[in-house]
């Protein structure tokens, strides 16, 4: 059965208003300004049933319904009037069984009641209180439902974010599956107040186009460094922040590369990472306290990590075994900046002299660090030559070439990719293109690594 | 064909290690001290240097050191005893390709490989051309899809 309704009024915002509530609850609406249009639409389309004005024109009400039992007497109606004296002034309501009228209502101060008696047939199960909530709070000149695949649309918890940076995006609730209702569109605020009025109204998610999704990403980093400041007021939403913008560029890279089995994989060998340093816990502890007070940093190290996986699972000289203390370097690369208070790995500009030796030392100092823990001299290797390059232009000893221990190598590039992303918010698949593209790319990166990486990128021919 | 030195004064290792892995395209040259391997180094090209640690007269740290004040790029392969924390360290700063603990020396002949095949592709001059050309239509594939 179909499950739109037709509303037939010559008042354009009642009929916008009331599509709007009606679509919060999985039904359709089609709208007609005069009887001659409605009763167009009716021999065109099938409607569950008709909202009438009975005040219509060109074609009265009494006419279309006329016309119906002729041609739908299935059809449910609801006769509407503009006002009691309106209604008074007819005897329509004693009269409605014998109209074949389903229920008659006065337009503005029964309007709950019909929204009600209409949303019986409704297809998902969203509290009225929702519907009033989007109904009050909803700029209502810019509703819109969007029917696609699921996977064009990706959701979030409405908690999980930081409110005034989501008016950058169209915003949607899900109506039913494949079905979207747009409640902001791009550009209009979406106060705190608001957000926090469609979760006490049961709702959970906000759903968003994937192709706002690294921009969305690009603001959550924004946002994180913002939060970033020496006390952290509420590391419990910075670190909700920090999980969902992680998972949303997960997601991200699943979409534009590298290809979704090597995510997978990618995944994986970060968890292994991350339970190798728990199996350490005087380590663990340490570096748990490191990442606490850097989300940033984690956020760069996590991404470090999982390109390093996705290099590594294209290179043929090295064991699963090998792999793993590899990105184990790349997820500590920069334990050694715990004696910096900054939050990320960049150098603030107002960094004095010491703090740019410190910084300028790091993988020195996270060498020496990690030589108090049990992990392999090929990790503490990688810890140390992180910022080599193979132009000899890097630090702390400006290798080149065939001096750099290889596995850093890897992970230098990994580590470029990743501050490319996350510093100028751009996609994985941008960030490689720009690294492949860059005018010093032949000297700086190994080219093998390089193919490598994109390898990693490309789908792989069935 | 690729040229190996091995230094190491325990000569039956060395010479064990050396029958082991010389065929058809790798000659291996065994020098018992450092010292003796320098002179090699002045009198032929090679293209990868494997050496032990611990040795009398110049141990591994002091022979890397030499081979990179000659200006020699080629790949050195140090493996270690136990106890070589702070020898690892020094060694990096001068540029050790690989480092191959004792008595476990089971990512040997892969470092060994890895470090002869960095060695040739920057000897081969067309090397570099080929190289780009691959990164370049791998880009291409990339962006196009």
């Amino acid at each position: 059965m179909s499950k739109k309704i037709l509303i037939a009024d010559s008042d354009l915002r009642f009929s916008q208003e009331l599509s709007l509530e009606l679509l919060s609850n999985a039904i359709a609406t089609d709208h007609a300004s005069i009887g001659r249009e409605a009763q167009g639409l009716l021999i065109k389309e099938k409607y569950m049933a008709l909202v009438l004005n009975y005040d219509l024109e060109n074609f009265s009400s009494l006419e279309v319904l006329h016309f119906i039992k002729n041609t739908d007497p299935l059809i449910r109606v609801f006769m509407i009037f503009n006002d009691q004296k309106s209604l008074d002034g007819t005897d329509i309501d004693k009269k409605k069984d014998q109209l074949g009228l389903s229920d008659v209502f006065l337009k503005i101060s029964d309007r709950s009641k019909l929204v009600s008696a209409l949303s019986d047939y409704g297809a998902i199960k969203i509290s009225s209180d929702v519907a009033k909530n989007i109904k009050a709070q909803a700029s209502l000149s810019t509703t819109d439902t969007v029917e696609s695949n699921e996977s064009d649309f990706f959701s979030v918890e409405i908690d999980h974010f930081v409110t005034e940076s989501l008016a950058s995006f169209d915003t949607y609730i899900k109506l039913n599956p494949g079905r979207y209702l747009l409640l902001v569109r791009k550009g209009e605020a979406l106060s705190h107040e608001r957000s926090q009025n469609y979760i006490q109204s049961g709702m959970k998610y906000f759903y968003y186009k994937c192709s706002d999704r690294i921009e969305l990403v690009k603001k959550l980093t924004t946002k994180l460094s913002a939060s970033m400041g020496p006390r952290l007021e509420k590391p419990q939403m910075v670190s909700n922040l920090l999980c969902k913008s992680m998972d949303l560029l997960f997601d991200e890279i699943a979409v534009n590369g590298p290809q979704a089995l090597e995510l997978a994989v990618a995944k994986d060998i970060i968890q292994k990472t991350q339970d190798i340093v728990k199996s350490i816990p005087d380590l663990n502890i340490l570096v748990d306290e490191f990442f606490s007070e850097r989300e940033a940093l984690k956020q760069h190290s996590l991404l470090s990590c999982l390109f390093t996986s996705v290099i590594c699972q294209n290179v043929e000289w090295l064991s699963p075994k090998m792999i793993e203390e590899v990105c184990l370097g790349a997820y500590l690369q920069n334990i050694g900046l715990s004696r910096l208070k900054f939050a990320t790995n960049e150098l603030a500009e107002s960094a004095t002299e010491e703090e740019k030796e410190i910084h300028k030392n790091h993988p020195v100092t996270g060498y020496r660090f990690l030589q108090h823990f049990p992990v392999s001299e090929k990790v503490r290797q990688i810890v140390l030559q992180h910022h080599e390059s193979c132009d000899g232009q890097g630090y702390p000893f400006g290798l080149r070439t065939t001096k750099i221990y290889p596995p850093a190598k890897i992970v230098f590039i990994a580590n470029e990719l990743s501050e490319l992303i996350l510093k100028n918010h751009i996609s994985p698949k941008e960030a490689v293109t720009k690294i492949v593209e860059s005018t010093n790319f032949r000297e700086k990166y190994d080219h093998e690594l390089l193919r490598s990486l994109l390898k990693g990128f490309i789908k792989k021919k069935k | 064909m690729n040229h190996l030195l091995i230094v190491d004064d325990e000569i039956d290792l060395a010479q064990g290690l050396a029958s082991y892995i010389e065929d058809d395209n790798l000659k291996v040259t065994v020098c018992h001290d450092a010292i003796d391997g320098l002179e090699k180094l002045k009198l032929q090209n090679f293209e990868c240097i494997v050496s032990d640690f611990s040795m009398p007269r110049m141990n591994g740290l002091e022979f890397l050191k030499s081979v990179r004040e000659m200006k020699l790029e080629v790949p050195f392969i140090i493996y270690t005893g136990h106890g070589s924390d702070e020898f690892a360290f020094e060694a990096s700063k001068f540029g050790c390709f690989e480092f191959v603990e004792k008595p476990l020396m089971t990512g040997l002949l892969d470092a060994i490989k890895r470090a002869i095949h960095q060695s040739n592709r920057l000897k081969e001059s067309n090397y570099e051309d080929a190289s780009l050309k691959e990164l370049n239509d791998l880009l291409n594939e990339l962006k196009g899809e």
